[in-house]
């Protein structure tokens, strides 16, 4: 146990004892050291249980929403602005959220990894050791360059040092510089992004992980793609209908999306979502100068007007 | 399983001329949930009518489709019809087939084609209609003008009339507004006052009408019917029901500088005034903003050191002299909270600003005056007392040029609009010139006179030969000063010549434009204006005094530029609308509303957010937060339904479902 979980834990501890939340949402060891689960902690006894490390893949916010109780949430700095998303959408209320912010190093990306290194099912310990991934298979200590394996989202964070949060722990850490797992050709138009998801969206099995551990896809079960009524998306298992679904949930998520990749870490047939939703995000900053997750008292920028908008296309 | 009913109509041969009706009939039949289809000349005749209910009821169809014209011309001919063979009004969808098709395309195949498949697209969406019934809402029976010039003015005598009650807001200390700056009126030259102030003092009897002077709109907020007003009364510092309006307070206020805005700031008032003399009510309001004793501190509350001097006492001298207690400085801005059944807008218009035109010395020179400048000086109770001076020197001129269209149906200035009245008014303020300065010649420049009106192109007419105006068809160039007189340069586009020539007084006639704050006012109240900045009517002709908010209406020239005949008609026009409104203890709301699926809320607000009638608001029922719409406010324009991401927000009538359905009608064929 390093030095930032007892703190973490000390603190839940604190927070559960003095009866100030009913849980604290954190992450726990998984089947695997290199996967950690979500923990929602409700005594000492799985307090105890809370880990922090480069394993911590799941945005927790997700939880949120469902949630009528005051909780303790564990966040890394870049999906706090998650909760500043909801917060902003009054999906969320402010006093019964107690935010502990966490200082990341950076957090490993399981595809570059098992690309680095090979499956990592059998795995039996992880760690990070300087600027190397170390992961134990067989007795056989694995090795591969931090930089090689972060998450590409890392390689771009800003986030350390402005927190929303009501507690930061930890000191600011500085995040490695690494190459992207997918790059983009610089003149890649629409015809080169056609073919491009008309291919990895070939793949999607319908499952609607990517929905499930969406912050900003909290209708749930009241999806307008599960609707029978409405046939927005028929349910033959095409790219056509795929691409449908995801576009839909594209634009439902567009301007309250901070492309956290939570999506595409859940899927199971690996279709790099997050490109997609950065795609869109790029155009939301384009267009509204809007970054989400920034201000918690400015709805979506779809939802409301501005009279410079109007001046500014010209018509 | 739906029975749909197909009727084609031939529209004469407006339809039937490019679109072959019996193919589209025959074909229509075998649409699936078709039951049956038929063809008539004309559906919407009572023959026609009839067949349909006839079809209806031997053929048990339990929902219409009806292919003729728009359906903004007789879908509720035919709401009607179908309900009186027993439907629901809305199991009814019109495939636009005149609008849509027979008088925009030439080919007669492609015509019957796309026919088809717009009877195939409604057959689509009518197939899942639901019945609807409309909802009812109480009236409150109370008017709100806002406004009170002449058009305020006879709206609220003529609701009034009618036994409702009224409340009348002015802005300004008093009623009267524009037509109350005027002297004369054309064609009749009847002056203003005398015609205007009886009607001032009409509203000020009449036991219906509530007048607040001196107040203003906050905040609107409800529907037809209902609507919820906030209004500002402003601090006048005069207790309304103590003053006797025998002005001793105005007489002894000692700030007496301040440009009097009835007189265009052409003469000075008090810091405690009334605006004119006739003025509705006479009651003197203090101007905050130049009062010498609200200007200074309480004398009580400043510390005096020692070998400083003691702060003089502040000065209250009207509130020494009044007889009546009626001053009281601790007035503060008070706020009415109402409820109104209809809302009238009579907020009129502004002069043009001439301060545009550099070439006529953009307001620089003081011998170019404005329309409204004349009208005050040739008034008798104006700066000069009725007598036309040059500003410049106080000489008589010998030589007064009127500029017609300045502000008016000029692109480069953004006014291409013509405001109607200039013309009039430039020929009536020539012949006063002419009868106040018999020796003085009158010359005018004009593009071209319109004078379409009662008596209205006898009244030019008269300017020109009985009074001997001199007209000159040509725009001016240029007006500048020199040697003491004016330099009048145009074209005399009949002659084809230049003109140049001396002046002593120029007048403009300045068009009439927007006011300014009206996209505010427009805003505040949730209803649209043009490119000026006028109120947008629903329909320039056959709904000139409404406008899009069901149960607010206008008249006036904050509508379009107007002379007071058509203002005033329109007024009347306005009584009788919100008369029609009244006449109903309970108005049907529109069923083609808004609804929202609880269960499938998601509570995200969105709707909330972009509802631009605030009709939905966010409930809660044991612990689940939803989304529910007003019925009654709401209008149906469907932008929640557009923002809902889960479909949990539908239109009636216009159900995502049902527009679905008609577009794969449409696109499987």
């Amino acid at each position: 146990m390093n030095k930032l979980e007892e703190q973490i834990q000390e603190k839940a501890i604190e927070l559960l004892e003095k009866g100030e939340v009913s849980a604290v949402i954190g992450w726990g060891q998984g089947w695997n050291p290199t996967k950690a689960t979500p923990l929602f902690a409700r005594d000492r006894k799985t307090a105890e249980k809370l880990i922090f490390n480069p394993f911590c893949f799941n945005n927790l916010s997700v939880y949120l929403p469902r949630l009528n109780e005051k909780v303790a949430i564990l966040t890394k700095p870049c999906e706090a602005r998650s909760i500043v998303a909801l917060l902003a959408e009054g999906k969320i209320n402010r006093e019964n959220i107690y935010i502990i912010g966490l200082a990341c190093q950076g957090i490993v990306d399981i595809g570059k990894l098992e690309a680095a290194i090979g499956s990592i099912n059998e795995a039996t310990e992880a760690r990070l050791e300087a600027d190397s991934v170390v992961v134990e298979i067989d007795g056989e200590a694995k090795k591969a360059a931090f930089a090689d394996v972060v998450l590409d989202n890392c390689l771009s964070c800003n986030q350390q040092d402005k927190t929303y949060c009501d507690v930061m722990i930890g000191e600011p850490a500085q995040v490695p510089t690494g190459k992207a797992r997918l790059i983009v050709p610089e003149d890649a138009d629409a015809t080169w992004w056609r073919t491009f998801w008309a291919k990895e969206f070939d793949r999607c099995i319908r499952c609607y992980a990517c929905r499930e551990a969406c912050p900003a896809c909290y209708c749930r079960d009241n999806c307008a793609v599960q609707s029978l009524r409405e046939r927005w998306v028929g349910p033959r298992l095409d790219a056509k209908e795929a691409l449908m679904f995801h576009a839909l949930r594209a634009m439902h998520v567009a301007g309250r999306c901070i492309e956290c990749g939570a999506c595409e870490r859940a899927c199971p047939m690996d279709i790099p979502l997050t490109l997609l939703h950065r795609q869109v995000g790029d155009a939301v900053r384009r267009l509204f100068n809007f970054n989400v997750g920034e201000k918690a008292d400015i709805r979506p920028p779809l939802e409301f007007f501005l009279k410079e908008e109007l001046e500014k296309s010209g018509r | 399983m739906a029975r749909v009913g197909v009727f084609i109509c031939h529209c004469g041969s407006n339809i039937a001329g490019k679109v072959d009706v019996e193919a589209v009939a025959r074909e229509s039949a075998s649409i699936p949930g078709v039951a049956y289809s038929s063809h008539n000349k004309y559906s919407c005749s009572e023959a026609g009518q009839k067949t349909i209910i006839d079809a209806i009821k031997e053929n048990r169809l339990d929902r219409v489709v009806i292919g003729a014209c728009s359906p903004k011309m007789h879908e509720n001919t035919f709401r009607n019809t179908i309900r009186q063979a027993g439907l629901n009004p809305y199991m009814l969808e019109i495939a636009n087939l005149r609008e849509h098709v027979s008088w925009v395309t030439e080919d007669r195949d492609a015509a019957t084609r796309k026919a088809l498949d717009l009877v195939r697209s409604a057959v689509g969406k009518v197939a899942f209609a639901k019945p609807l019934t409309p909802g009812k809402v109480p009236v409150e029976k109370r008017a709100l003008i806002i406004g009170g010039g002449i058009a305020g003015i006879q709206a609220a005598l003529d609701i009034a009339g009618m036994g409702y009650e009224v409340v009348l807001v002015e802005r300004e200390p008093s009623i009267g507004g524009r037509m109350a700056q005027l002297d004369k009126t054309f064609p009749t030259l009847d002056c203003s006052a005398c015609i205007l102030s009886p009607r001032m003092v009409d509203v000020a009897q009449n036991p219906n009408i509530r007048l607040l002077s001196y107040s203003e709109v906050e905040s609107v907020g409800g529907y037809v019917g209902n609507f919820d007003v906030v209004i500002r009364k402003k601090a006048r510092y005069v207790n309304e029901s103590k003053c006797t309006g025998c002005l001793e307070c105005v007489s002894k206020c000692p700030v007496r500088k301040i440009p009097n805005e009835f007189e265009n700031g052409k003469a000075m008032r008090r810091a405690i005034y009334v605006p004119f003399a006739q003025s509705v009510p006479k009651v003197p309001v203090i101007d905050k903003n130049h009062c010498q004793y609200l200007l200074s501190p309480d004398p009580s509350t400043i510390e005096v050191k020692e070998g400083e001097r003691k702060p003089r006492r502040r000065c209250g001298a009207c509130k020494i002299v009044c007889g009546q207690d009626a001053i009281d400085f601790e007035q503060q801005d008070e706020f009415i909270k109402e409820k109104f059944g209809a809302i009238v807008l009579a907020t009129g218009f502004n002069p043009f600003d001439h301060s545009k035109y550099g070439e006529y010395g953009a307001g620089r020179i003081p011998d170019v005056i404005t329309a409204l400048d004349f009208e005050r000086m040739v008034n008798s109770s104006g700066p000069t007392e009725g007598k036309i001076l040059r500003p410049s020197n106080g000489e008589k001129p010998q030589r007064v040029v009127f500029i017609q269209c300045v502000g008016s149906r000029d692109e480069a200035k953004g006014v291409p609009y013509c405001s109607r009245i200039c013309c009039m008014f430039t020929a009536k303020q020539a012949i006063l010139t002419r009868e106040k300065l018999p020796d003085a010649e009158v010359f005018v420049f004009y593009m071209d006179i319109r004078a379409a009106g009662k008596g209205y192109e006898e009244f030019v007419r008269r300017a020109q030969m009985e009074y001997g105006a001199e007209y000159i068809r040509g725009r001016v160039s240029r007006v500048y000063e020199s040697d003491g007189r004016l330099i009048v340069k145009a074209a005399d586009t009949l002659a084809g010549l230049p003109v140049e020539m001396e002046a002593d007084l120029v007048v403009l006639a300045t068009g009439s434009v927007a006011r300014e704050d009206a996209f505010e006012l427009a805003s505040a109240i949730g209803i649209t204006t043009d490119s000026y900045g006028f109120i947008s009517e629903v329909h320039p002709k056959l709904k000139p005094v409404e406008i899009p908010r069901e149960g607010v209406f206008a008249c006036g020239a904050c509508l379009s530029p107007r002379d007071i005949p058509d203002t005033v008609a329109t007024a009347g026009a306005v009584a009788a609308k919100v008369g029609i409104l009244f006449s109903k203890d309970f108005l049907e709301s529109d069923p083609m509303v808004a609804e929202i699926d609880p269960f499938k809320c998601a509570a995200c607000g969105a709707c909330v957010a972009v509802c631009p009638y605030s009709a939905i608001t966010m409930e809660e029922f044991r612990g689940k937060k939803f989304a529910k719409v007003n019925e009654a406010m709401c209008q149906g324009c469907g932008t929640c339904t557009a923002a809902c991401r889960p479909g949990a927000a539908q239109l009636k009538g216009q159900t995502d479902e049902q527009i679905l359905r008609s577009v794969e009608a449409v696109l499987q064929w």
